[in-house]
């Protein structure tokens, strides 16, 4: 069963982009940003050759292997049933990825 | 969904030095010679990309200066001070693949062989995609050697679907098990 990731950027969701929910299958490559982000790149939803949908995960520094590791379980889960799969929710402070504290979301389609 | 697996490939990236007295030029040994995949010649690489401690406290950039791949300190070194360059993760200095994204294994020389995927920028996979260069020692079955491990990597069973491909920093991955020695990785990627 398909699984779909779940983030919002925010205490309040209120503007654009400030929630997303991808396919688990439109993640395309995980790479660093900087030494306490990682970047998630997801397809467009707009089906142009432009990346327009990124999420950017906060965390503790250098840690990007263990957060790509803890993205790429949660995206196989097999623990649950429940396709809706919650990975950074700053709304309702669960972040499900040891040491991630925020989350950005960048989606311009 | 079909479950698929996340293909991790990491630079080296750090280099210890034992100071000698008065010292303050330490030579980083970039470009696959032996601590730094990443080339410091390159413009595009600058004081940001690195991190320099000193006994374990951060020396901050305005104590220290970075050109080609040699890193200055304003304050000569103790000698027996124990100086740590480290590369700043960043876009090309790691990244996790999908493997059901992966195109192809493609020898380039007997030393040098390449790994595609499809581009993370390009739904529409019409122009260049992201590519992982890797040298290794001179071998006529490398590709083949490369091509059987990638395989591995791809249909491996495990808990997570994570998989070590090629970690340098941490000299771990499946293609280690070819018998092959790496000297270099870069990495491609195009957004």
């Amino acid at each position: 069963m398909e699984k779909y990731l779940y983030f919002t950027s925010q205490t309040t969701v209120d503007s654009n982009a400030d929630a997303a929910l991808y396919p688990a299958s439109h993640m395309t490559i995980m790479n660093p940003a900087s030494a306490t982000t990682t970047e998630v790149k997801f397809v467009n939803r707009a089906g142009t050759a432009v990346i327009l949908n990124t999420v950017t995960l906060t965390h503790t520094k250098n840690d990007h292997k263990n957060v790509m590791k803890a993205l790429a379980s949660l995206a196989n889960t097999e623990r649950t049933n429940a396709p809706f799969v919650v990975v950074a929710d700053t709304e309702n402070g669960i972040f499900n990825i040891d040491g991630v504290t925020a989350c950005a979301i960048v989606s311009a389609d | 969904m079909e479950k698929t697996n996340y293909l991790f490939f990491r630079q080296k990236g750090s280099q210890t030095f034992t100071a000698t007295a008065s010292q303050t030029d330490f030579t980083l040994a970039d470009d696959g010679s032996g601590n730094f995949d990443q080339d410091f010649s390159d413009a595009s690489n600058d004081e940001s990309h690195i991190e320099v401690t000193s006994n374990g406290t951060i020396v901050g950039a305005g104590d220290r200066s970075f050109a080609t791949n040699v890193v200055t300190l304003a304050s000569a070194a103790t000698v027996g001070d124990t100086i740590v360059v480290t590369a700043v993760p960043r876009e090309g200095t790691e990244a996790c693949f999908r493997a059901d994204r992966f195109l192809g294994v493609r020898s380039t020389s007997d030393t040098v062989t390449t790994i595609n995927f499809k581009a993370g920028d390009d739904a529409s996979f019409s122009t260049t995609n992201d590519m992982i260069t890797l040298t290794h020692d001179s071998n006529a079955n490398a590709a083949r050697l490369i091509a059987s491990a990638m395989e591995e990597a791809i249909n491996s069973e495990t808990g997570t679907g994570f998989v070590d491909v090629l970690d340098r920093s941490e000299a771990k991955g499946i293609l280690l098990k070819t018998g092959l020695s790496f000297s270099n990785l870069q990495l491609d990627i195009q957004a």
